[in-house]
């Protein structure tokens, strides 16, 4: 099952994000965003295994700034995906 | 002990704003500064903090909940943030210290619109008349001094129609009166957590439509290769560790306000401030007050023979707490005429009970009555 993780630039979005989510019964797990894949340093992440799609839907629609979305790979690294 | 002086700060809390601060300090770290379980402890605490204020202010966005020290560092932000654009401000006559002394700070050129107390017919006509070229204005919803509700609702429509931004001071009505930020459509709302909200000391709230300016730079635990503050709220206004125990304690604050409601916190001290002034009637004092007129739980008093401070301090030795004096608000005073005498100032909690409140009013007409030795 891959794992995707929609960036965010700030905590606060992150957590207002994961909220929206949780009320429409899509299951997110917020966590920091590695250095690496965080371009100004210090990124939180909402980690999403399941409808990733309806999850960017529903944050589009709450007008909630993301970023880049990424997939995290078997072994470990990240990779940028358009969805 | 009787505690009169909720306006300074409310003194009885619910027990549960304890043991949330108590939690906090044994349980969390800082939000936003690191992704273990202590820090993410502290950054849920803090945002469901943000989403319980914007509940009782009925806002929709929990980000634009910033929190501050205390209700004077909310305006202070509020303020320079206004005054970068422009340097004409409209003030009540009834604003405290926290709002005057900023904008002389700032060097503001300050228009004084209605000094009628208890008259908000007064109030709307000078507000109406003061802010052409007004650049922004700054309004107490409630006057500290004297417990006087202006007419917040009708001066913010009043600014929204002239495109002036309207800071609104609910010091004194946040957690008493139901105040809707977002139909208000004013550009900020300030208040300290730990008057009618019942927090701790040392929290504040700022309630954004847009963005501001920082006071403080610093860390913010987002965007921390950037050399500037992030642009976002509330990241943007509050740079530096959270009160965390403190914001936890506010949040168990907010949600007994929330449990109890705003209207009916009002009614009870409605009520006392009814039973107050039925009970100083025949004092040998001057009550401020007016008949149907719009008056939160705050009575003002001064005696002709007694000083204010003389009045209090015998109210001490009795085990009643009051506050005398200017109370911070010497516009406030001016306007109401009390700026050479002061006044002493009775104000009332969710939790102050009519006994209680009878026996002080026994207590003061007896001190009132009684000759200075």
């Amino acid at each position: 099952m891959p794992q995707y993780w929609i960036s965010f630039r700030s905590l606060t979005h992150a957590q207002r994000a994961a909220r929206i989510l949780e009320r429409s019964g899509v299951t997110a797990v917020l966590a920091r965003l590695p250095q690496g894949v965080s371009p100004k340093g210090c990124g939180y992440a909402l980690i999403v295994r399941h409808r990733i799609h309806d999850a960017l839907r529903i944050i589009g629609e709450a007008r909630i700034p993301n970023g880049m979305v990424f997939e995290k790979m078997e072994h470990g690294d990240f990779r940028e995906v358009k969805l | 002990m009787i505690y009169l002086d909720s306006a300074a700060t409310s003194l009885l809390k619910p027990s549960a704003v304890e043991y949330a601060m108590a939690e906090a300090l044994r349980s969390m770290a800082s939000p936003g500064r690191g992704g273990h379980v202590p820090a993410m402890l502290a950054a849920e605490t803090v945002f469901r903090c943000r989403e319980k204020a914007a509940e009782l202010f009925h806002m929709e966005r929990p980000d634009h909940v910033v929190f501050t020290m205390n209700a004077t560092h909310a305006l202070n932000l509020a303020i320079a943030s206004l005054a970068i654009y422009g340097k004409n401000a409209v003030v009540s006559g009834f604003e405290h210290n926290a709002v005057t002394r900023p904008l002389h700070a700032l060097g503001c050129s300050v228009k004084v619109a209605g000094r009628k107390l208890f008259e908000p017919e007064d109030s709307i006509k000078a507000f109406q008349e003061a802010l052409t070229g007004a650049d922004f204005a700054v309004c107490t919803v409630v006057s500290n001094a004297f417990g006087y509700i202006l007419p917040y609702r009708e001066i913010a429509a009043l600014c929204r129609k002239s495109g002036v931004p309207l800071i609104l001071d609910a010091s004194q009505a946040a957690g008493i009166l139901d105040l809707d930020f977002d139909d208000l459509g004013v550009a900020f709302m300030a208040m300290p957590g730990h008057k009618g909200l019942l927090g701790p000391q040392g929290t504040g709230i700022l309630l954004c439509r847009e963005n501001a300016q920082p006071l403080l730079f610093g860390g913010s635990g987002s965007e921390s290769r950037l050399p500037i503050m992030p642009d976002d709220l509330p990241e943007r206004l509050e740079a530096g560790t959270h009160n965390v125990c403190g914001i936890a304690g506010l949040m168990a604050g907010i949600e007994s306000v929330l449990s109890q409601s705003p209207a009916a916190i009002f009614h009870h001290e409605h009520v006392l401030l009814r039973l107050a002034i039925e009970e100083l009637r025949e004092a040998n004092c001057e009550l401020f007050t007016k008949e149907g007129a719009q008056q939160a739980g705050v009575l003002s008093l001064r005696s002709q023979n007694i000083d204010c401070e003389t009045l209090a301090s015998r109210l001490n030795e009795h085990h009643i707490c009051a506050r005398s004096g200017l109370h911070c608000a010497p516009l406030a005073h001016e306007s109401a005429g009390t700026l050479e005498t002061g006044t002493l100032r009775l104000s009332f909690s969710p939790y102050l009970r009519e006994r209680e409140l009878r026996e002080a009013c026994r207590v003061l007409r007896q001190v009132l009555s009684t000759p200075l030795s």
